[in-house]
């Protein structure tokens, strides 16, 4: 084991982890964050807290994973590297450690002209890549960035998101290929919505041999509509949501919609679980908390092992 | 070159509205290729500031100069004759230039008529583009003479990001990808295997971020 | 406004011949406060030029280019135009008319046309009220500071 990370224990073991996503609120309620770690208590293996996901200004994720590692859940840490420069994001890596946090997901973050914030100063002092090299080094090599020794050095479970449906189509795979280079222990990626280029995808990761070196965790995300549908088709950078799956959630009754995205996320599950190289499942419902239990249940994910 | 867009004349109106005598001074280089403020722009500016002040009924003195280059002592000494006939200058030059005449005329007041932009290039008539941040430690043979400090919005040394589609950034569509531009350019040169290799952080001491920067050469000196 | 000549200059393209055959004396006769300024090309016009006419004193601006198809210099009646219209996003930020400056191509020696549209450009002229414009003797007082 390279960390204490419960992941970590659930992904050597062998076992289909199952990690969910869970967004602070916009404000200073801890009783959001409780309330949202009630609902996935028992579970997920480990719980993402996301960092200002779509720039715009939430409770720091640092504080919310605190909140759900009170509660008995295992958080991983977002980070992104658009607010903080390499003195803060170091700062920060000890001071979760510190706090018992043991899993960090590096991000480069949304650009700032995405959030409410669209006149802040995008930081960017580091990338994604070089983030997950830095908490590496912490881990492997007790050392920041440019050598210095650090006295008691975090160890962390290091993750990265990929991106198979971005462009240039063929880079995807050999950006994931530096991620693991520069040291992801597992991966998170883009919610799936168009099965065949998934699959590729990995079959290309598999072919490079990382799917042996790195743990993949494929994305979920459930539609809650039509409208969301081809909100995310059109407008979320990144996202590929094919016309069939558009077709499918319009073609049922409004008020039946959100039973059909909860059915069409079931089925990628159980679709990515008999892909090779996929090592587990990473569910986001956006601000639909609640319906985890119910999509996990139905896929017999629902049990997480004690690890 | 340095690039930059002339401010609106109600903002430039406001930093002149209290001075009665106005020499409105253009710099013939880089701001004149960006079409900013050149000598063209500058006797525009000069007889838009007339009409200006003709709707208020006021007629203050204006007088246009247009110096070849503003960032340069030698240059800037050529308008000390008109200089002490007015009240504050208005300059049609870059930051550098406004912040130039300041230092030669220590008593007047200088007053930018431009937003100075970005180091750029003019990619065809009318279109300028930014290119160089001026970080201080050019990587551009690495990336296929592409600059992902300048070119990416996210100034990624290991891309692209997961924002990329067909070309464009996900920030504005007005935005060519960095990262697909330098794959590109890579490809065409058979230098894909540049970009396999992991880039550590950037220096950025050697930027704006180590403070403001200066040169000094002693076999260039007086 | 008043009915008195207006303060009208046009900036025309030499090769549009206006005079060749004489005349220019009566039409400067029937059109007082009128000037004609010949140009070697409508391109040689810039957005200052119409500018600093119009600061000058003049209540209205009019260029004159040959058709852009035969420009003797290619694509100066081309390249007039533009500026032309970056002139009048000027007109516009500065709150004066924008139709203070007006823009036509026209046939060589066609009198004829420079006469409507010396007659067109006039009508319109007056419907705007002068310029530098006249503050009215409340804002004058405003303005004093009482």
């Amino acid at each position: 084991m390279k960390t204490d990370s419960r992941l970590e224990r659930v992904l050597q073991a062998g076992h289909f982890a199952v990690t969910a996503e869970c967004g602070p609120p916009k404000g200073s309620d801890a009783g959001v964050v409780e309330r949202k770690g009630k609902l996935l208590f028992g579970y997920v293996d480990a719980v993402n807290v996301t960092d200002n996901q779509a720039a715009t200004v939430r409770m720091a994720s640092l504080a919310a994973c605190v909140i759900l590692k009170n509660m008995g859940h295992e958080p991983i840490l977002q980070m992104t590297t658009r607010d903080r420069n390499r003195i803060a994001l170091q700062s920060d890596l000890f001071g979760a450690y510190a706090l018992g946090i043991r899993n960090v997901l590096c991000l480069t973050g949304d650009h700032q002209v995405f959030g409410n914030q669209k006149e802040a100063l995008g930081v960017f002092d580091l990338d994604s890549i070089q983030l997950v090299r830095t908490v590496r080094d912490m881990r492997e090599d007790g050392t920041l960035i440019g050598g210095a020794d650090i006295e008691s050095p975090p160890k962390m479970f290091v993750g990265a998101a990929a991106n198979p449906f971005a462009d240039p189509a063929a880079w995807r795979v050999v950006r994931l290929a530096k991620k693991v280079q520069a040291g992801a222990d597992f991966i998170q990626t883009q919610c799936i919505y168009n099965m065949q280029r998934f699959s590729n995808f990995i079959a290309q990761a598999r072919d490079m041999g990382l799917t042996e070196r790195v743990s993949i965790l494929a994305g979920v995300t459930p539609l809650k509509s039509a409208g969301m549908a081809k909100h995310m088709a059109t407008k979320v950078a990144g996202m590929d949501v094919p016309e069939a799956i558009i077709n499918r959630m319009a073609g049922v009754p409004k008020k039946k919609q959100a039973d059909e995205g909860i059915k069409i996320a079931v089925e990628t599950i159980q679709h990515v679980r008999e892909i090779k190289g996929i090592a587990g499942v990473h569910v986001m419902a956006i601000e639909w908390e609640e319906h985890v239990p119910e999509i996990l249940s139905a896929v017999g994910l629902d049990k997480r092992p004690k690890v | 070159m340095v690039v930059a867009e002339r401010k609106n004349i109600e903002e430039i109106r406001g930093m002149v509205d209290r001075y009665s005598s106005i020499l409105v001074v253009g710099c013939d280089s880089c701001v004149a290729e960006c079409a900013a403020g050149g000598h063209r722009e500058t006797m525009l500016l000069g007889a838009a500031l007339k009409i200006s002040f003709q709707q208020d009924s006021r007629n203050p003195r204006i007088t246009e100069a247009c110096l070849d280059r503003q960032c340069v002592d030698d240059f800037i000494e050529q308008i000390a004759h008109l200089v002490p006939e007015h009240e504050a200058i208005l300059s049609l030059g870059c930051g550098a230039g406004v912040q130039a005449l300041a230092r030669v005329y220590g008593d007047k007041p200088i007053l930018p008529a431009l937003d100075t932009l970005f180091i750029g290039e003019t990619e065809m008539r009318g279109v300028w583009q930014e290119n160089c941040l001026g970080c201080g430690k050019c990587k551009l043979g690495y990336f296929g003479a592409v600059c992902p400090v300048t070119r990416c919005s996210k100034r990624l040394m290991n891309g692209p990001c997961g924002g990329s589609k067909e070309g464009r950034c996900e920030v504005n569509p007005g935005i060519s990808c960095g990262w697909q531009m330098i794959i590109n350019r890579l490809e065409t040169l058979g230098e894909l295997d540049r970009l396999s290799e992991y880039v550590p952080p950037v220096d950025w001491s050697t930027s704006h971020s180590g403070g403001p920067r200066r040169v000094e050469r002693e076999d260039q000196k007086p | 406004m008043d009915d008195k000549a207006l303060n009208i200059l046009v900036y025309h393209c030499r090769n549009l011949l206006l005079f060749e055959n004489g005349g220019r004396k009566s039409f400067a006769r029937s059109h007082p406060g009128l000037r004609l300024v010949a140009v070697p090309c409508s391109g040689k016009v810039e957005a200052h030029h119409l500018l600093k006419t119009l600061a000058g004193g003049a209540q209205g601006v009019l260029v004159l280019a040959c058709a852009e198809k035969a420009c003797q210099f290619l694509e100066g009646s081309y390249r007039s135009h533009k500026r032309f219209d970056y002139a009048r996003s000027w007109l516009e930020e500065l709150g004066i008319e924008p139709d203070r400056i007006r823009f036509a191509h026209m046939r060589p020696k066609d009198l004829g046309f420079l006469d409507s549209i010396l007659e067109e450009f006039s009508q319109k002229l007056r419907t705007f009220g002068s310029f530098p414009p006249q503050q009215d003797p409340l804002t004058s007082f405003q303005n004093t500071g009482f």
